[in-house]
């Protein structure tokens, strides 16, 4: 663990700034940042048992050797489209003989550089990709024409290249175009924004703004309404700012850079809006409805909607809640995220709570032994589960071998196996559960037990 | 709409008027200079006023209920600014007193805090050196707060009378003039010293410092510090106002009654990031010129999503584009470009926008492109026959026939229509609004607009920079643009839009 202390050099800023009669701010202000990245483990058959789910519910690997995992777009007929980012690739699965294991998968379409966000529309598969939205006709068999662009001209993605795509209530289409920074005032518009654009790729225009990095997002089923998460800023402390839960509405701005959650006032902040301050600012943007621990990182986002009829659909409290998928932090000093969680909405289909749905990717230090480490952190290259892993109820040892320095202080860190990405709902009403590092897909299914 | 050059002091109208021999003019010009104050206010009251009048500003004291709690009354003097303020209705005793930033005395957040407070909107204390200092009107202003002045005495009867003389000031100065500024008084006396506000308390009372010599009668505000509102199209179905930002491209909507402004359409998008000339077909679409964007957005008027992004050819090398404006026939829209000598046309059907294209080459013609701001505003007949359009740089006026292509320069017996920017046409009648000269021409044309005579001019203490205008209902709503302050930030907030009558020969 490392922690910086962010706090001299923003007082150099504020000392600064008096001195050329510039820049605004709040004066110094002093933050403490910690990074923390859990020690990335293999996937090994073992660690299934520690994933957490609701009674009733069970997970079972669906997927797995997929790499960087990211959206899925589920088809009616059970095909799922799977985007790769860092492969830059769509790979069709298919589990053929319906025994809840992927039995074919092929690469539909590749050399689509950063391809992430997945929608469906008129027989189409859509793909945003960086600077780019491609459509593909899907063919009769589930493979794919070659994809052709509609948008060439997104913004630059710098830091923030999950990009998404859904279409709305009003048939037109909505792309999610992050920040490129951490916390600036971004030099393109269009970053740090929803559009909206015709299904053709024409008429974009700026839907709402002031969103850092917004990734998943849908309509609710009932209500029509447009909600998302959005990733607050790092470098904040610990606990600021939360990740926000918005309700997305037409000509919204929904405070980043300038404020964060409620409208606060995001006072790391250096700068201030032009010929105003934050403290004015931040009173005339839309809050978020709920928050979630900061730093949790959700990526994958959809409302649960599934035939009662189906073989695993979810027990009736569930329809019209939502699901996100958290793929958890690195600038946190406990981490958070490494988690599916659920978004109940009450009888008024409004959100009231977030809450854990599935938990356990996340190992606390003190179950983790080198010995572990030695075994099991290495890329998801070598998910081949060792002969000699065991998990006893204190935590994960593999074998007994001695520690190098190294190893002993990766183990005062935690550990974790799993971050979490895209979350849609299956066909027959289970949830899948996309996982970017080892490159695994969970189905969760509720058999009532 | 746009100009490109700066008020200058050796443009020949203002040095005309400024070398008149009245005494008044003489001290202003020599005050005013040695003050910096900017040119454009002079030239408004040196032109115009048969009763030469010295810049001043005055506004109404309210509470926040929005009861009366007096008077004040800023006046230009030989050594400054003459400040008179008749409170009433206040408790007793010593209250800090100062200019604030922005005029308008809404309730909104404290710059400060965040905190919702009475006059919010007021912003905080006028400070042009960004000194984020208070102090005691004494000090020298580039170390404090300019808006700070001497704590207002209220008497036992609740009253409290102050005049105070301060150099430190001006009425319409570049940087330290107070004109559509807000003072407000506090709950507590100011110590001189704590900041941010001499722990003077709440605000009590709050006035907009407006200018005493304007006609207008109700200023629409735009909930924006940076927009810098340049085109002007009144909805009329929808009962709006919309206008957009030279500056990022955001179209707001303002209620023609209630006066209260939203966001119709975000800028930001390819096409959308500038929002200049705009109007408004009988078939409910927007059209937007974007300016150095080279494009032309089409949106819905009901809904604000883009229709369509047309976009210009590109042309052989050469300069710059700067789509200014454009007027729409019964089916064709006609594009200016202030910097490439073109016209273009787009046509235009119930369901269709065709794309744009080159439709009037202008190099050759009597439209002589030079440096700055050529072809600005377009208007059209109604039948579509004829645009008429001002080159800004030069100050004339042509007429272009749509069938023929023909161009003629509109007689004007000699007048000039320099600054020239937005056009409305009326019948016969056309009103040219004119930006560094802040004033607005009525333009009587005959001779199916082969000509015309300058025979009535509306200036006003209200213009800041105007860009363009809208007739709505007899009336001139009139864009605020202060594109000057685009150049040199900050503007004077609020943004407005104000409404006066068109000039008139009675």
């Amino acid at each position: 663990m490392k922690t910086w202390l962010v706090g001299p050099a923003l007082a150099v800023v504020g000392a600064l700034g008096i001195a050329f009669g510039g820049p605004p701010g709040d004066g110094p202000v002093t933050v403490t940042g910690t990074t923390l990245e859990p020690t990335p483990l293999a996937f090994q058959e073992v660690l299934l048992k520690r994933l957490k789910v609701p009674s009733g519910f069970s997970i079972k690997v669906w997927a797995k050797d997929l790499k960087n995992a990211r959206w899925m777009q589920v088809m009616p007929n059970g095909d799922v489209y799977l985007s790769r980012r860092e492969q830059g690739d769509i790979l069709l699965l298919r589990d053929k003989n319906r025994d809840g294991v992927v039995d074919a998968r092929m690469t539909v379409a590749l050399n689509i550089k950063l391809a992430h966000g997945l929608a469906v529309r008129d027989g189409k598969l859509y793909i945003v990709a960086d600077h780019f939205v491609y459509t593909a006709k899907i063919r009769y068999d589930g493979t794919l024409d070659t994809p052709q662009a509609i948008i060439s001209d997104l913004p630059d993605s710098g830091q923030h290249t999950a990009r998404t795509i859904g279409f709305g209530p009003d048939g037109m289409m909505y792309i999610s175009v992050g920040s490129t920074c951490n916390n600036c005032q971004d030099s393109n518009p269009e970053n740090a924004t929803l559009v909206r654009a015709m299904p053709d790729g024409s008429g974009r225009n700026v839907y709402a703004k002031g969103l850092r990095h917004l990734v998943g997002f849908g309509w609710h089923p009932v209500t029509k309404e447009l909600w998302g998460f959005d990733h607050g800023s790092d470098w904040r402390g610990d606990d600021q700012p939360p990740e926000e839960f918005n309700r997305v509405i037409l000509n919204g701005h929904y405070g980043w850079p300038y404020c964060y959650a409620n409208r606060q006032v995001d006072r790391v902040a250096y700068f201030d809006p032009p010929n105003s301050t934050k403290a004015a600012f931040c009173p005339t943007t839309i809050g978020s409805t709920l928050t979630y621990t900061a730093h949790a990182a959700p990526i994958g986002f959809t409302f649960y909607r599934a035939n009662p009829a189906t073989q695993a659909s979810f027990p009736a409290s569930f329809q019209n809640d939502a699901f996100a998928g958290m793929r958890g932090s690195w600038n946190r000093s406990q981490p958070s995220g490494y988690e599916v969680v659920r978004v109940r909405f009450n009888e008024k289909n409004q959100p009231v709570a977030i809450e854990p749905f599935v938990t356990g990717w996340l190992i606390p230090a003190n179950e983790v032994s080198a010995a572990t480490l030695n075994q099991a952190s290495t890329t998801a290259d070598t998910t081949t589960a060792s002969s000699d892993a065991s998990v006893t109820t204190s935590g994960v040892d593999v074998g007994a071998k001695a520690a190098t320095p190294a190893e002993k202080e990766e183990a005062v860190r935690p550990a974790q196996f799993g971050r979490i990405a895209g979350v849609p709902v299956w066909t027959d009403g289970s949830l899948l559960i996309a996982e970017d590092q080892n490159g695994i897909i969970y189905r969760v299914i509720y058999t009532g037990k | 709409m746009e100009k490109d050059l700066t008020p200058d002091v050796t443009e020949p109208q203002l040095k005309t008027s400024l070398d008149q021999p009245e005494t008044p003019g003489r001290t202003v010009r020599t005050g005013v200079i040695a003050l910096g104050i900017i040119l454009i206010g002079i030239a408004i009251y040196a032109y115009t006023s048969a009763a030469f009048q010295l810049p001043e500003v005055k506004g109404i004291f309210q509470s926040p209920s929005g009861s009366k709690l007096g008077t004040v009354v800023m006046k230009t003097i030989d050594n400054g600014v003459l400040i008179t303020v008749d409170a009433l209705g206040l408790k007793p005793g010593l209250h800090g007193l100062h200019v604030h930033t922005v005029g308008n005395c809404a309730k909104a957040a404290d710059p400060g805090t965040g905190e919702v407070i009475a006059f919010g909107a007021a912003a905080g204390h006028f400070d042009p050196f960004d000194t984020r200092n208070h102090g005691s009107p004494t000090d020298d202003p580039k170390l404090r707060h300019a808006g700070v002045l001497p704590n207002l005495e209220v008497q036992a009867d609740g009253t409290g009378h102050l005049e105070f003389v301060t150099s430190k000031l001006s009425i319409l100065g570049s940087l330290n003039g107070v004109a559509d500024r807000a003072i407000v008084i506090h709950a507590n006396t100011d110590d001189f010293e704590t900041d941010p506000s001499g722990n003077s308390g709440a605000r009590v009372a709050c006035a907009e410092l407006r200018p005493s010599d304007t006609v207008v009668t109700t200023r629409y505000k735009l909930p924006s510090t940076d927009a810098f509102p340049e085109g002007i199209a009144v909805d009329s179905k929808r009962g709006v106002i919309l206008s957009g930002a030279a500056n990022g491209g955001d179209i707001w909507q303002i209620q023609l009654t209630s006066g209260k402004a939203s966001p119709f359409a975000l800028g930001g998008s390819p096409g959308r990031t500038v929002a200049l000339g705009m109007h408004l077909d009988n078939r409910r679409r927007l059209f937007v010129a974007g300016g150095g964007t080279g494009r032309v957005a089409v949106l819905n008027a009901d809904t604000g999503a883009v229709v369509r992004i047309l976009e210009a050819p590109p042309l052989p090398k050469g300069p710059q584009t700067f789509i200014n404006d454009l007027t729409i026939t019964p089916n064709a829209i006609f594009v200016t470009d202030s910097f490439r000598p073109v016209i273009y046309r787009a046509r235009i059907g119930v369901m269709n926008v065709g794309n744009l294209e080159p439709w009037l080459r202008l190099t050759g013609t009597p439209v002589q492109y030079q440096d700055g701001t050529n072809l600005n505003g377009i208007v059209s007949s109604p039948d579509g026959r004829y645009l008429l359009t001002v080159q800004s740089n030069t100050g004339k006026l042509f007429r272009i026939n749509t069938g023929t292509r023909a161009i003629n320069e509109v007689n004007l017996a000699g007048k000039r229509l320099t600054g020239g920017d937005g056009l409305v046409l009326s019948g016969q009648t056309l009103y040219v609004v004119r930006n560094a000269e802040s004033r607005i021409e009525r333009v009587d044309l005959k001779n199916a607009y082969a000509s015309g005579r300058l025979v009535a001019t509306r200036t006003d203490g209200d213009f800041r920079f105007p860009t363009t205008a809208a007739l709505y209902q007899n009336r001139l709503l009139v864009v605020n643009g202060q594109l000057d302050k685009q150049r040199n930030p900050p503007p004077v907030l609020p943004f407005t839009i104000v409404s006066v009558p068109p000039p008139s020969t009675k």
